[in-house]
C-alpha cells in the first residue's frame, strides 16, 4: 500500500522536548513529602504520647487506667530486658526526630546571593497535620527533657 | 508503553513510595504532552499538577491488571487537556499555584522555571514546522486531535492510543484516517516542506 503522504509528513515532525525540573520537584515536594513526613511523625510519637497521658492522668488528675498496662506491659518489661536504652529510644529520640524532620517538611530555605549580601527566604507551609506533630513531638521532648534534667524518677 | 512500565512486580504497589517512583519517570513525558498540546508553559503546569493530583487520589484503587500505568497517566492527561479546551480559560479545580499556596510554598526556584521556560519558547521557535501542524490540529475536533497528537507529536502505537482513550483500535484508526484527512485540506504538502 502507497504511504500516505501527510501521515510522512507528520512522521518526520521535529518535536519540540522541553523539561520543567523545577516544577516537577516542586509538585513532588507537595504531593507527597510532607504527608509521608506527617505519617511517620504520627508512629514515632504515638507510643510517647500515650505514655504522657497517661502519666497526667494518673499523676495529675488521679485517674489511672491506662498507665498500670503500660507500665507493666511495655516499660516494665524494657527494663528488665537489659536493653535499658530502649525507653530514651522510644520517648525521647524518636520524637526528636519526629520533630526535625516534620519541621524540615513544613520549612524551606533557599539562599540567594546578592552582589553584597545574601538573601535568605524562609516559607513556611501551612500544613496542619505536620505542625500538629511538630507540636506535640516538640511537648513530648520538652517534658521528657525537663523530667530527665530535673532527676525526678 | 508497555516498555516504560515499572519493571520490577515490587514496584506494582499502590504505595505513595511507588506513586513517587512513577511520578520520576513519566512527569517529563506527561508534561510535555500538556506542553505539545497547549502550548501555553503555566497552564501546561496548572494541568500537569492536577494529572498527578488526581492520579495521587485515585492511585489507590488503581488495578495493574487494568491498563499500562503509563496509559493511565495519558488518559487523564488528554482528560484534563480536552476539559481545559472545553470550558475554555482557568477554570481549573487547582493549580500548582493554588496547591502550593494551600501548602504555603512561594516559589523559592522562579529563576529555574523561567529559564527552563526560556529554553522551551526557544525549542519551539526552532520547530515552526510542529507550529504550523500543530495549529491546523488545534482547529479539530477533540477526538481527532487526541488521537494525532498521540500518533504524531507524542510517538505512541496504535495499540497505545487504544489504551490510553479506550477505544478500539477499528476507531483509532479511523480516527486518525479522518484527521488527517481534514489537515490535508488545511495544510498543504509543500507549506510543511
Amino acid at each position: 500500500m502507497k504511504p500516505d503522504p501527510i501521515a510522512e509528513r507528520l512522521g518526520k515532525i521535529a518535536i519540540p522536548q522541553v523539561t520543567n525540573e523545577a516544577h516537577k520537584r516542586r509538585l513532588k515536594l507537595a504531593l507527597l513529602d510532607a504527608r509521608r513526613s506527617a505519617w511517620w511523625g504520627t508512629l514515632l510519637i504515638a507510643l510517647p504520647a500515650l505514655f504522657l497521658t497517661a502519666v497526667f492522668l494518673q499523676y495529675g488528675l488521679g485517674v489511672g487506667p491506662f498507665f498500670d498496662p503500660l507500665e507493666r506491659f511495655i516499660f516494665a518489661p524494657i527494663r528488665h530486658s537489659g536493653a535499658r536504652w530502649l525507653e530514651p529510644l522510644l520517648l525521647f529520640v524518636l520524637p526528636l526526630i519526629a520533630f526535625v524532620v516534620n519541621l524540615l517538611s513544613v520549612t524551606h530555605f533557599s539562599v540567594t546571593p546578592g552582589r553584597d549580601e545574601f538573601v535568605v527566604t524562609v516559607a513556611v507551609k501551612r500544613r496542619w497535620w505536620n505542625w500538629i506533630v511538630v507540636g506535640l513531638s516538640g511537648m513530648i521532648v520538652a517534658v521528657i527533657f525537663l523530667y530527665a534534667v530535673k532527676g525526678d524518677r | 508503553m508497555a516498555n516504560d512500565e515499572p519493571l520490577h512486580t515490587s514496584a506494582r504497589s499502590n504505595t505513595p513510595e511507588a506513586f513517587g517512583s512513577l511520578y520520576e519517570q513519566y512527569y517529563s513525558q506527561i508534561f510535555g504532552y500538556v506542553y505539545r498540546r497547549i502550548l501555553h508553559w503555566e497552564t501546561a503546569q496548572d494541568i500537569a499538577a492536577e494529572v498527578f493530583l488526581k492520579a495521587y487520589k485515585s492511585f489507590w484503587r488503581f488495578r495493574w491488571s487494568s491498563i499500562p500505568i503509563g496509559a493511565w497517566f495519558y488518559r487523564i492527561a488528554t482528560n484534563e487537556v480536552n476539559m481545559f479546551f472545553r470550558v475554555g480559560k482557568h477554570r481549573r479545580d487547582v493549580s500548582l499555584t493554588e496547591l502550593l499556596d494551600k501548602e504555603g510554598f512561594d516559589a523559592p526556584d522562579a529563576r529555574t522555571t523561567e529559564s527552563e521556560k526560556a529554553n522551551a519558547e526557544r525549542e519551539l521557535q526552532r520547530s515552526q514546522d510542529f507550529l504550523l501542524v500543530q495549529a491546523q490540529v488545534r482547529a479539530l475536533p477533540a477526538k481527532y486531535q487526541d488521537v494525532i497528537a498521540l500518533r504524531y507529536f507524542e510517538g505512541k502505537s496504535i495499540r497505545e492510543i487504544t489504551e490510553i482513550l479506550g477505544k478500539g483500535e477499528g476507531t483509532i484508526k479511523s480516527l486518525l484516517s479522518r484527521g488527517l484527512e481534514k489537515i490535508r485540506k488545511k495544510l498543504p504538502l509543500d507549506a510543511t516542506e
